[in-house]
């Protein structure tokens, strides 16, 4: 007989012993010696201390499958309970979320406000003197660039999207958060953002927002997790990239960049969205800018 | 069956009093069920086919909890829980299975 045939796969093993061995066993051990079976209990009188121990270990059975039946009942209790706590903790912290978001919203717009009014003032009160009427022309135009002031003007919106259904399914769903790293494709990476920023920079725009974010020249587009962070604002897909410069230059610039054929690209095999639309009216809102880091006092 | 009628019995106190474990028990207690309950099946086959033995259900009924127990306690500190226990109740679901289609043999004789 060759080996294989009397060697045993794992489950063939496991299904052959579902019946415990021991069973049997201790069935042919009762059938080898009858005296000492439950043949034997029930009629030789001389058999009580058996009997006795018989009856004992029944008893185990017995409080063993009642413990059993408290076990599961506990168990499947504990199931039912945590499932509905899982979600409800979820729910706090998608409201938490969303509230955070709004308050976030108001203080930037507050503080784009308190700006406003702050360069007002600057202004007001540099056009005192010559040199301050200088220094007015110069922080104009260097606002202009760095992004302290909103630019309205006709220009382009770039439109980037994931492709539908990239989502991985079972990520997010209570699943192990490691599937939301792995590649897919089709969709939006920080890096094509930026290259697609770049490349309206490079088509001539005058100011470039990211999903309502004004890109200054310190300006970070980056992941973390599944977001992408620009500054410090999370954003999901659709992303909108608004420019302000000469729609035409923008449009051809974009056409022939590399990031644009590339994306072009993309949204051809992978199916991302990728779309440019012309626009008269558009405004870049203006950056939160940080503080001057350096002052030197005016001599008037 | 008295036997039978222990389960239930268990199994009402169970849900009635809803009793609290201290919550490190919480990963092992579905482990320790799916266990007990293979012991459970492999007695009650046992039973149908005539070999049943009270003290080998007792022992298996108890190392088999035990054992898993252990095993969940072991891969958790090793760092394999999840796969561990996941190999843990691959096995003991073969073996209800297995037990489960003899008893169903025995039952209704098909």
């Amino acid at each position: 007989m060759s080996p294989l045939s009397r060697s045993s796969s794992l489950l063939d093993d496991l299904a052959r012993d579902a019946l415990d061995p021991a069973y049997t066993a201790a069935a042919a051990r009762r059938a080898a010696s009858p005296g000492a079976g439950t043949a034997g209990a029930r009629t030789a009188g001389a058999r009580t201390p058996v009997a006795g121990t018989r009856r004992g270990r029944a008893w185990a059975v017995w409080l063993l499958l009642a413990v059993f039946g408290v076990g599961l009942a506990f168990a499947v209790h504990r199931q039912s309970v945590r499932a509905p706590e899982v979600a409800r903790a979820r729910g706090a912290l998608i409201v938490d979320i969303r509230s955070r978001t709004a308050a976030d919203r108001s203080l930037a717009t507050q503080i784009n406000g308190l700006q406003t009014d702050t360069a007002r003032q600057r202004a007001a009160a540099l056009s005192q003197s010559r040199t301050g009427a200088d220094l007015n022309t110069r922080i104009a135009g260097l606002d202009a660039v760095v992004g302290g002031t909103a630019v309205h003007g006709a220009g382009v919106t770039l439109r980037l999207s994931d492709a539908p259904a990239t989502r991985n399914p079972t990520a997010g769903a209570g699943n192990a958060p490691d599937d939301i790293l792995a590649p897919v494709a089709g969709r939006i990476l920080d890096r094509d953002v930026a290259d697609a920023a770049n490349a309206l920079w490079a088509a001539g725009a005058r100011a470039v927002a990211v999903g309502g974010v004004r890109l200054t020249a310190t300006t970070a587009i980056r992941t973390a997790g599944d977001t992408i962070l620009v500054g410090f604002t999370p954003l999901q897909s659709p992303y909108d990239l608004v420019a302000v410069g000469d729609p035409d230059r923008l449009v051809a610039g974009i056409a022939d960049s590399a990031a644009g054929r590339r994306l072009a690209g993309y949204h051809t095999t992978s199916g991302i969205g990728f779309s440019i639309a012309r626009g008269l009216a558009l405004t870049v809102p203006a950056a939160t800018l940080t503080m001057p880091r350096l002052a030197r006092e005016s001599d008037r | 069956m008295i036997g039978a009628l222990a389960l239930a019995v268990g199994l009402v106190v169970g849900v009635v009093l809803k009793p609290t474990a201290p919550s490190w028990l919480d990963p092992y207690l579905p482990i320790a069920v799916v266990a007990a309950l293979d012991a459970v099946f492999g007695g009650l086959r046992a039973a149908l086919e005539k070999v049943f033995d009270d003290k080998v259900f007792v022992v298996s009924f108890i190392s088999n909890v035990l054992v898993a127990a252990l095993v969940v306690f072991l891969g958790d500190k090793l760092g394999v829980g999840g796969q561990l226990s996941t190999a843990v109740v691959v096995v003991f679901g073969i073996r209800i299975f297995a037990n489960a289609a003899a008893i169903r043999r025995h039952v209704f004789k098909a």
